[in-house]
């Protein structure tokens, strides 16, 4: 993308991904929207800054949406809420809504224990469905290491969830 | 594209091929999290809305756009004048909101980092212009000389030596490698302002008949009277802002007395309010601090320094003396006034990754001597200061090359000391977590060569 006119005809392709990413992050529409608005807005200013040799133009906007959170957490004083994002206030006790907010649970309770930047690589991958490459550039990592701290992120997931399971397979039975 | 479970799986197995084994909870994991995705329903009124706002600003921001081309076709005066707003506007942008940009490189692509330094004067920050004012005033003033006789006799009994003794708790250091981050600046700027600037002759020659010149600095100063200097130093794309008096050295001196001290919070509402009116971005910034003072015998200083410390990453940025770096501001007590301001800058960076010091005995080693350029002379009065826990931040140090010096931003640990020392104001010992740079302390300066007296044979 070369010029300011490529990237208004492309508003319709970036916007839903901002918004999203955004979305993912704050769990409120008209936070997500105010962030929006303040991430195009900034792009189309700063967009002489843009170089294509430094990257994609796709990962210089996400960089730009990921400060603009980290400005939207520093003025608030808050961080991501895993709580409300994970959404796990259901009132619905039905069997299979009661594994289901079990599965949530123990999700919120693992991810509690990574780090920032494991949660953000996660986030990246398996919710904005960014490749590593995209990731590499947004976060200022190399490609590799993105990946391996994806895999030690997963890692710890898999062995606090193993614990979790295995405590819960013992409790169940004695629930009915 | 969108990644299928059996894409993460494959792709977790090529870094972890011991992961295989696990491979049924980590399917319920990644399914897990992936089925934990908020549902989000895009607003289209709001799409629409943003649309139009977004070609707007587009719009604006095109016609405002600098067209350098047929400037030089058509020269002179007046249309060089005009080709500098454009530009200062787009360059040195003063605005109420700042962005910070962090560009990923190559792995160690600023070299070796063991040659690098602490700045050699606290200039770069704003702290040597005011003590270089208060000490040209006091010369001028008979009574300096006792305050003068103050500071001689505290520098002979002030210690000089101490030795930091970590009382914290236990450290761990889990990361094998650091992001360091270097600041980075448009130098077509300064190439595209001089041969703007080049096409003013004063009717005298053709400056442009020297080819291509790039600035350096300019020096904007009020038209009349007294009010504020703007300097624009396009050797790293920053500005700093003087109150500019001609007759200052004309005003009768007075020497503050303890009743002047202005409070903290007056001084940081002095600062705060100044940036607010011109409009100076504050929001890449931690809350400004006022910076502590050695006071020496009776002595008030004139002018107290405002700190709005630098934000990297969410962590402070330190000097590697201690102190908090970031945006300067320095207010006179006697007039209640800013006087200067240091550190508006462009916050673009190039980020590279180095391998980490991981030995939490070598960082406890140089955090003992205070610091990565301390030395512990090893007499045995040494006075011992009890330093705490770290927290982690970033020290910002100097690459110094052919033609201007860099500024790099080593990930550090920030040890708070935890008592007070008397006839000192440290409050930090930074230790960088970049191994070269501890590499580097482990090699012991050179004692001084004592001169044996030559023996008459």
């Amino acid at each position: 993308m070369q010029t300011l006119q490529e990237f208004g005809e492309q508003y319709d392709q970036y916007f839903p991904k901002i918004y999203r990413f955004l979305y993912y992050r704050v769990n409120d529409k008209e936070t997500a929207e105010d962030l929006t608005g303040h991430v195009f807005l900034k792009a189309v200013e700063k967009f002489h800054q843009f170089s294509p040799e430094k990257g994609t133009f796709s990962s210089w906007i996400y960089r730009i949406a990921r400060n603009t959170l980290t400005d939207h957490y520093r003025k608030n004083k808050t961080t991501l809420d895993i709580d409300a994002i994970l959404n796990l206030k259901s009132d619905d006790d039905t069997q299979s809504e009661v594994q289901k907010k079990m599965s949530a649970e123990e999700l919120h309770e693992s991810l509690k224990t990574l780090k920032p930047l494991q949660r953000d690589i996660i986030m990246m991958r398996l919710w904005d469905e960014l490749p590593y490459a995209e990731i590499a550039e947004i976060i200022g990592k190399t490609e590799g290491n993105c990946k391996v701290i994806f895999s030690r992120a997963v890692k710890a997931l898999q062995s606090e969830m193993a614990t979790t399971t295995l405590l819960l397979s013992l409790l169940i039975p004695l629930t009915h | 594209m969108k990644p299928d479970l059996e894409t993460l799986l494959n792709e977790l197995y090529s870094v972890d091929p011991t992961l295989k084994q696990h491979e049924k909870i980590l399917q319920k994991v990644l399914q897990d999290f992936v089925a934990a995705r908020p549902n989000v329903k895009i607003d289209e009124t709001f799409r629409t809305e943003l649309k139009k706002a977004v070609w707007k600003r587009i719009d604006e921001v095109s016609e405002k756009a600098p067209r350098f081309k047929w400037s030089y076709a058509v020269g002179g005066v007046v249309v060089a004048s005009l080709l500098l707003v454009p530009i200062l506007y787009t360059t040195f942008p003063m605005k109420a909101t700042q962005e910070m940009n962090i560009q990923s490189v190559e792995d160690k692509a600023f070299g070796e980092l063991n040659g690098l330094t602490a700045p050699g004067e606290s200039g770069a920050d704003g702290l040597a212009d005011r003590s270089e004012g208060s000490a040209l005033a006091i010369a001028e003033d008979e009574s300096a000389d006792e305050i003068a006789e103050d500071v001689m006799a505290i520098s002979s009994i002030a210690p000089w030596n101490y030795r930091y003794v970590y009382t914290g708790d236990p450290i761990e250091l889990t990361d094998t490698s650091v992001e360091v981050l270097k600041r980075t600046h448009s130098e077509s700027v300064a190439s595209e302002f001089g041969n703007a600037i080049s096409a003013i002759g004063f009717d005298l020659m053709d400056l442009s008949a020297f080819g291509d010149l790039n600035a350096a600095y300019i020096t904007l100063t009020p038209e009349s009277g007294t009010s504020y200097g703007v300097n624009l130093d396009f050797n790293n794309n920053s500005i700093s802002i003087n109150y500019w008096d001609p007759d200052r050295w004309e005003r009768e001196y007075v020497i503050l007395t303890e009743a002047d001290q202005l409070s903290d919070s007056k001084v940081i509402s002095i600062a705060d309010k100044f940036l607010n009116q011109y409009d100076i971005a504050t929001n890449l910034y931690g809350d400004p601090e006022v910076v502590e003072e050695e006071t020496y015998g009776n002595w008030i200083p004139e002018y107290v320094t405002v700190i709005y410390p630098l934000l990297l990453n969410g962590e402070t940025v330190y000097e590697e003396y201690g102190g908090k770096s970031g945006l300067s501001v320095s207010v006179s007590i006697q007039y209640e006034r800013v006087e200067s301001v240091w550190g508006i800058m462009e916050q673009n960076y190039d980020s590279a990754t180095y391998d980490a010091v991981t030995d939490v005995e070598t960082i406890l080693e140089v955090a003992e001597k205070g610091g990565v350029h301390g030395y512990l002379y090893e007499y045995d009065d040494v006075p011992e200061i009890t330093i705490g826990t770290p927290t982690k931040g970033y020290t910002k140090m100097y690459q110094y090359g052919a033609i201007a010096a860099q500024e790099l931003y080593v990930p550090a640990l920030i040890f708070p000391i935890l008592e007070e020392v008397e006839y000192s104001y440290k409050q930090f010992i930074v230790v960088p977590l970049a191994s070269d740079l501890l590499e580097e302390e482990t090699v012991e300066p050179m004692p001084f060569r004592i001169m044996e007296a030559e023996v008459e044979e």
